[in-house]
């Protein structure tokens, strides 16, 4: 359950990353990363409770998108 | 330099001064339960804190910094002196 | 100063709060994220032989407590912490009136006796350091809480200065010098921003009556009155005759939600007073609720009260900075967050350094550097590694660990570049998994730790 809301966020991030340097489907991209957003906090109040979830979600989040900017030069 | 130094007392001592006296105020003048109004008091003191400090820095001068939160903290204080 | 414009001033003042703090706050920064796992480096140190039988609650706590009354017969106060989802063991602590220091020992719950552990501080180590420094605590929590609130001004002023905070979000650029430095501090900075400014402002918070007694003024600045109404804990008349605590059990079950402490006031007397609080388990407050009984009837003197908002409001907050609340994956998260935290500090320390022209102020800050960044790491594998080989029997012996971590803390500030360091580092962690043998998870948070400063010390350049 964790681990979906973990690739949520990823996926939202690459959405919204890709979101801002893409001259088509801007748009959808932005529409698409915050529905995946909203979909992981969804998962982390599943999981966690509604106490916990929103603070759980908010972790996910920020390593998720760390763990993305970090490893996104040494992918390519 | 000199500048800098007046701006960084200020922001130490005058924002310290600013704080307490809103923690103060705050304590003793907000309805409601005693407790209550400390803990408020207090909390919005820290937050006082660093915007003032940071606000030392970017008033029009030393001076302004200084006044600027010396003026309303002698006038809170004041308030609860007189409220006592 | 006058004549620069608004941004700018954020950034220089930005620059300057961080670079006064800056290798304070790593220290500050690592030891709390290390505290995340508090309890998990108490087991590995002190390994307390804890019996793998599963007791129920109300049992354990009546053994300690018929181990306390002989124990502690004349102490003013019996603390007892039940074992909980990280720990095994329960501990019991109190201070006989004639002695300076509370007494705090480690009991098994299956037996209600004495664990005997290896003597060593464990994790609480760091976790005080965190916020004492290991000094005399009043100037510890008065320069770690300035420390702090430097930081917040360093957090808002930071923010300010980052004007394209969102396209910036994903530009990280590695092996360019300063111009990595600078992306990997905005990145880290930014993409955990809620936390960071989360954890600063709540940690503030924990001492905020020490750093501003201001706010009892409706008290007439009478702390001891604002903290008995905090605790809410109703006074009795004194009666001294002696008299035996009711039975635990009852009391345990009388209350609506599984308890982590208890509190005896006056053991032994006829106005003794029993507390229980509130096990944490899903609540983000740490005070979730408490209830007071009559210790020589088991009669409930006060029942759980709700908290006010502002209450409310502390005891969340307080609790957020804790996080005694989280478990498995999300105590991972904030754990890695908090190595965020800790880096975002570290590269400013390294874009400040980098920036620099070199000469003498560059040479020092590199060296601090080095002390600070990959220093303390090395300390801590070196506390580790006091624990594995100083022997057992050695008197004070808790606390030589603790001097041999801050000699070689002090020792690392003879190392003059990276490499070495982080070579040594690695082979510290991966030494002690090594002479450790062990399976389990810690130990392989160790090998994980000792691959990250080889792998650093590989890329580095010098």
């Amino acid at each position: 359950m964790i681990a979906l809301g973990a690739l949520l966020a990823l996926a939202a991030w690459l959405a919204l990353d890709r979101a801002m340097t893409a001259r088509q489907h801007q748009l959808t991209l932005r529409i698409l990363g915050a529905a995946a957003l909203a979909a992981a906090f969804a998962v982390s109040v599943v999981a966690w409770g509604w106490r916990l979830g929103p603070v759980g979600w908010l972790g996910l989040l920020s390593a998720t998108a760390l763990a993305r900017v970090f490893a996104k030069p040494y992918l390519r | 330099m000199l500048n800098i130094a007046a701006r960084t007392g200020a922001a130490i001592v005058g924002a310290y001064l600013l704080a307490s006296a809103v923690a103060a105020a705050t304590a003793v003048f907000m309805p409601g339960s005693r407790l209550d109004a400390a803990l408020a008091g207090t909390m919005l003191g820290l937050v006082v804190f660093a915007v003032a400090a940071l606000w030392a820095f970017v008033a029009r001068s030393a001076l302004r910094a200084w006044i600027g939160m010396t003026a309303p903290a002698a006038v809170l204080g004041l308030a609860v002196w007189l409220q006592w | 100063m006058v004549k620069a414009g608004f941004r700018q001033t954020m950034a220089w003042l930005h620059g300057w709060t961080g670079l006064v703090v800056g290798w304070l706050l790593f220290a500050i920064f690592l030891t709390g994220t290390i505290s995340y796992y508090r309890f998990e480096i108490s087991d590995w140190m002190l390994r307390p032989p804890v019996t793998a039988e599963i007791v129920d609650p109300a049992t354990a706590a009546a053994r300690v407590l018929d181990w306390l009354a002989v124990e502690a017969a004349g102490a003013p106060q019996w603390v007892v912490t039940l074992p909980g989802d990280r720990e095994a063991w329960m501990r019991a602590s109190w201070r006989k009136p004639a002695e300076r220091r509370a007494q705090s020992v480690l009991i098994d719950p299956a037996t209600g006796n004495r664990l005997v552990a290896t003597d060593s501080r464990g994790g609480d180590f760091f976790y005080r350091f965190h916020f004492e420094l290991w000094m005399q605590p009043i100037w510890g929590r008065w320069i770690v809480g300035a420390a702090a609130m430097i930081m917040l001004v360093a957090i808002i002023s930071g923010v300010i200065t980052h004007k394209k905070i969102f396209r910036d979000f994903f530009t990280f650029r590695p092996a360019k010098a300063a111009r990595s430095w600078l992306d990997a501090h905005n990145a880290l900075a930014v993409l955990a921003l809620p936390y960071h400014v989360m954890i600063t402002y709540t940690g503030l918070l924990t001492l905020m009556f020490l750093y501003l007694p201001a706010g009892s003024a409706g008290y007439r600045f009478d702390t001891n009155k604002m903290f008995a109404d905090m605790s809410d804990i109703p006074t009795r008349p004194a009666a001294t005759e002696a008299a035996a605590l009711a039975p635990i059990g009852p009391m345990l079950a009388a209350v609506p939600w599984p308890v982590r402490r208890i509190d005896v006031q006056r053991p032994g007397r006829a106005d003794s007073t029993v507390i229980l609080y509130a096990a944490q388990t899903g609540m983000l407050s740490v005070n979730p609720g408490n209830a007071i009984f009559d210790a020589t009837t088991g009669a409930l003197l006060r029942a759980p009260l709700p908290s006010s908002v502002a209450g409310a409001i502390w005891g969340v907050s307080y609790g957020l900075h804790l996080g005694r609340f989280a478990d498995g994956v999300m105590r991972f998260l904030f754990f890695v967050v908090g190595l965020a935290g800790s880096a975002m500090v570290a590269t400013g320390l390294l874009l400040w350094t980098a920036k620099r022209a070199p000469g003498r102020g560059r040479w020092l800050a590199h060296r601090l550097n080095i002390a600070a960044i990959v220093g303390l790491p090395l300390a801590v594998g070196a506390f580790f590694w006091a624990n594995r080989l100083l022997p057992a029997d050695l008197t004070d012996r808790a606390n030589w660990e603790i001097r041999l971590f801050f000699a070689a803390w002090a020792l690392t500030l003879l190392i003059p570049r990276w490499r070495p360091a982080l070579w040594l580092t690695a082979a510290a962690f991966a030494g002690l998994v090594v002479v450790d043998g062990m399976p389990g998870a810690f130990n392989l948070g160790l090998g994980l730790v000792a691959l990250c400063f080889a792998g650093a010390a590989w890329k580095v350049r010098q």
